[in-house]
């Protein structure tokens, strides 16, 4: 379907179009409405009177009758028209200007045939908005990962406390009851003897770092390598659900 | 009026009518007659007061008045317009919702 009259056919934006991103391939194309972003085209490039391209423009010819806010890249030429208005700078082997056209930006003629490498993105603060309105192009919003506050409520007073008890307990267990009294500790402390309750072989050290109750379960914390520092750092981090913070 | 060999990479907008021959990758919506010839593609919705697609649209059309889909047309989307006519040979997947009630 698509012949040679066919992709050479001009194409025109109407004056009630507008454009929201870039605009690329070949033939030529007359701007009669808006274009907010970058014109590359393997053609001759119009902007009628009337028509707005805010971003640059790269063809074979460029003729603008209209208004022009980025820079103009031509392999052939560059005609700015009477009413022509161009703000940004202008690439080509030939340039003409009439009289009553306004142009801003610097003026680079009579080089050779190659568009300059500057001209790659010369100037696209206008390729933004339609980022924006594209759908796929919305994921790259990164939403930074949710941390989980560090620990703010100290679990020192606590766990010492418990692991205290728990000390106490064991030393009476290991008496074999002498002191006495050793129901009424367990009965004061029915949490800490179901989880301990396995573990009773982890007597001979001090169980303090590890086998104490996690503050907010109630569980035991996990039986990792136990710390042997002095303060019990909590390995969990409270109100995570148990996310580890260290993966 | 977008020819066979134009890209444009963003959206386009127009209150008048527009026919497109090349291709668009964002939405097109119009105010009024869209056409979109056999060599046209659109990956993304399409929305206007007539549509006719003979190329192929990768998106919801939505029309004020009518949707054409003409012999050789590809559409994978949902079509959304009081009058839809499939010409044969066209082909369609997707969803109609004839009924235009807010």
């Amino acid at each position: 379907m698509s012949d040679e009259r066919g992709a050479r056919m001009s194409s025109v934006l109407g004056s009630t179009a507008i454009v929201l991103g870039n605009v690329s391939g070949q033939g030529d194309l007359e701007i009669r409405g808006r274009v907010q972003g970058n014109v590359t085209l393997d053609g001759r490039v119009a902007v009628a009177t009337g028509g707005l391209v805010l971003g640059a423009i790269e063809g074979v010819h460029v003729t603008v009758l209209g208004t022009v806010r980025g820079d103009l890249i031509a392999r052939d030429g560059v005609t700015i028209g009477a009413s022509g208005e161009v703000e940004g700078n202008i690439v080509a082997p030939r340039v003409a200007i009439e009289a009553g056209a306004r142009v801003r930006g610097n003026l680079r003629t009579g080089e050779t045939n190659e568009k300059p490498k500057s001209a790659d993105k010369p100037r696209a603060p206008l390729a933004e908005p339609p980022a924006r309105t594209l759908e796929p192009r919305t994921a790259e919003q990164v939403v930074e990962p949710l941390r989980p506050a560090p620990t703010a409520v100290s679990t020192d007073p606590l766990t010492k406390d418990e692991g205290e008890q728990q000390r106490r307990k064991r030393r009476r267990r290991r008496g074999g009851g002498a002191g006495g009294g050793g129901d009424e500790a367990r009965s004061a402390s029915p949490r800490t003897e179901t989880p301990a309750g396995g573990r009773p072989a982890a007597v001979a050290q001090p169980p303090a770092p590890t086998a104490a109750p996690h503050p907010s379960t109630g569980r035991a914390a996990p039986t990792g390598p136990a710390p042997k520092g002095p303060p019990p750092i909590p390995t969990f981090v409270k109100g995570a659900h148990g996310h580890r913070r260290d993966n | 009026m977008i020819g066979a060999g134009l890209t444009i990479d963003g959206n386009l907008k127009s209150d008048g009518s527009v026919r497109v021959d090349g291709s668009v990758l964002g939405r097109v919506d119009t105010q009024g007659a869209l056409e979109l010839g056999p060599t046209s593609s659109i990956s993304a919705d399409v929305s206007g007061q007539r549509v006719s697609v003979a190329g192929s649209v990768a998106g919801n059309v939505e029309a004020g008045e009518r949707v054409d889909l003409l012999a050789g047309a590809k559409l994978t989307g949902n079509v959304r317009a009081p009058r839809l006519t499939i010409a044969d040979g066209a082909s369609f997947r997707g969803k109609v919702d004839m009924e235009m009630g807010q």
